[in-house]
């Protein structure tokens, strides 16, 4: 009866409400917490993209973060398209980023020696930043990621393409390369 | 749009807060108020932790426009429950210098602390609120909250003013 008592005494269940109030209280501000940690991630215009060069190959598409090159390439004779596409940094600050090969699609590996995509610096002579090598023959291969480049503020970097195709090439035949510019904050 | 650096869940998170006061404050007056009152507040408190969850799993389906307003309703509630206990103490329990402590020191503070929050949230995020009742509410809360305080440090006051 005593203890009863002593359960139900004022101070008793003030003592309770205050821990029961202390623990929703830190329980709902950890959630708060949580809450104000998650991201949000917003869609806005790419600000290292793709723009056109002095030698851009006609019939080729170009979005800011996409392009597609009509590239030519003849047997036994190398091409070289010195300004193919260039790289622009269009953010506020130096931004670094690489470009990452996929495997071509089209005719066959056979029709290539090798296709050769070289980032310069803007600079005549240019300085090599980082290439990316397609190898054809028996099946295509590739040097794989290019190491991270950092590109300053408002600067526009170039894409030197180089092509060759072996004597044996089929005339017409042809490939799709997608290379994808990874950029990191 | 500005960073939001106040989410629309810390209506929440301040009703929550209200609610567990008013617990304690029952608790503490609990020969004046229903047995049951304090518990009450307490499972309104726990209902605006659950309602926090909630908002947190459904962030990205919720808009910012529709967590406000769930959020400022909720809180709306709380200080419906003070104001309405204020009005309780004084009406039902003719306790008129006991509710003209609790309009001083909770119901107009905790006031003055919602309006404060509403109208820099509303000012941030660019809100369609109606900013000319959040300043007028703004200034009564202070002003009788000034008031409150000072009849508090000094009781003559009133009595001097009424011989005047």
């Amino acid at each position: 009866m005593e203890i009863r008592k002593a359960l139900f005494r004022k101070e008793m269940k003030l003592v309770t409400l205050l821990l029961t109030s202390l623990l929703i209280a830190s329980a709902s501000a950890s959630i708060y917490y949580s809450i104000s940690l998650q991201s949000t991630t917003t869609v806005g215009a790419p600000v290292v993209k793709f723009v056109t060069a002095s030698d851009f190959p006609t019939g080729s598409n170009l979005t800011d973060s996409w392009v597609r090159l009509k590239l030519k390439s003849y047997p036994n004779a190398t091409l070289t398209y010195e300004r193919a596409v260039n790289i622009s940094n269009t953010g506020g600050s130096d931004k670094t980023f690489r470009l990452t090969p996929s495997t071509p699609t089209g005719d066959s590996s056979s029709n290539w020696d090798y296709i050769k995509f070289i980032v310069y610096n803007n600079a005549i002579p240019g300085v090599v930043q980082g290439s990316l090598n397609y190898t054809g023959g028996g099946s295509w291969g590739n040097t794989g990621q290019t190491g991270l480049m950092t590109i300053g503020t408002g600067v526009q970097w170039t894409i030197r393409v180089i092509t060759r195709s072996p004597s044996t090439a089929n005339l017409n035949a042809v490939c799709n390369i997608v290379i994808s510019v990874d950029v990191t904050e | 749009m500005p960073d939001p650096a106040m989410l629309p869940e810390f209506f929440a998170l301040l009703s929550v807060d209200i609610f567990l006061l008013l617990s304690l404050l029952t608790c503490l007056l609990d020969e004046r108020f229903p047995k049951a009152v304090p518990y009450i507040y307490q499972i309104a408190a726990l209902i605006g932790f659950g309602h926090l969850l909630v908002s947190r799993e459904f962030l990205a389906l919720f808009g910012e426009y529709m967590r406000f307003w769930y959020n400022f309703f909720y809180m709306l509630v709380a200080l419906a429950n003070i104001v309405a206990l204020n009005v309780y103490l004084a009406v039902e329990q003719k306790s008129w210098t006991l509710a003209k402590a609790w309009s001083g020191a909770v119901t107009f503070p905790i006031l003055l602390i919602a309006v404060f929050f509403v109208s820099n949230y509303s000012y941030v995020q660019g809100l369609r609120f109606p900013t000319l009742i959040l300043q007028i509410g703004l200034v009564i809360s202070a002003v009788v909250m000034g008031v409150s305080v000072s009849v508090l440090l000094s009781p003559d006051l009133l009595n001097k003013l009424r011989r005047r």
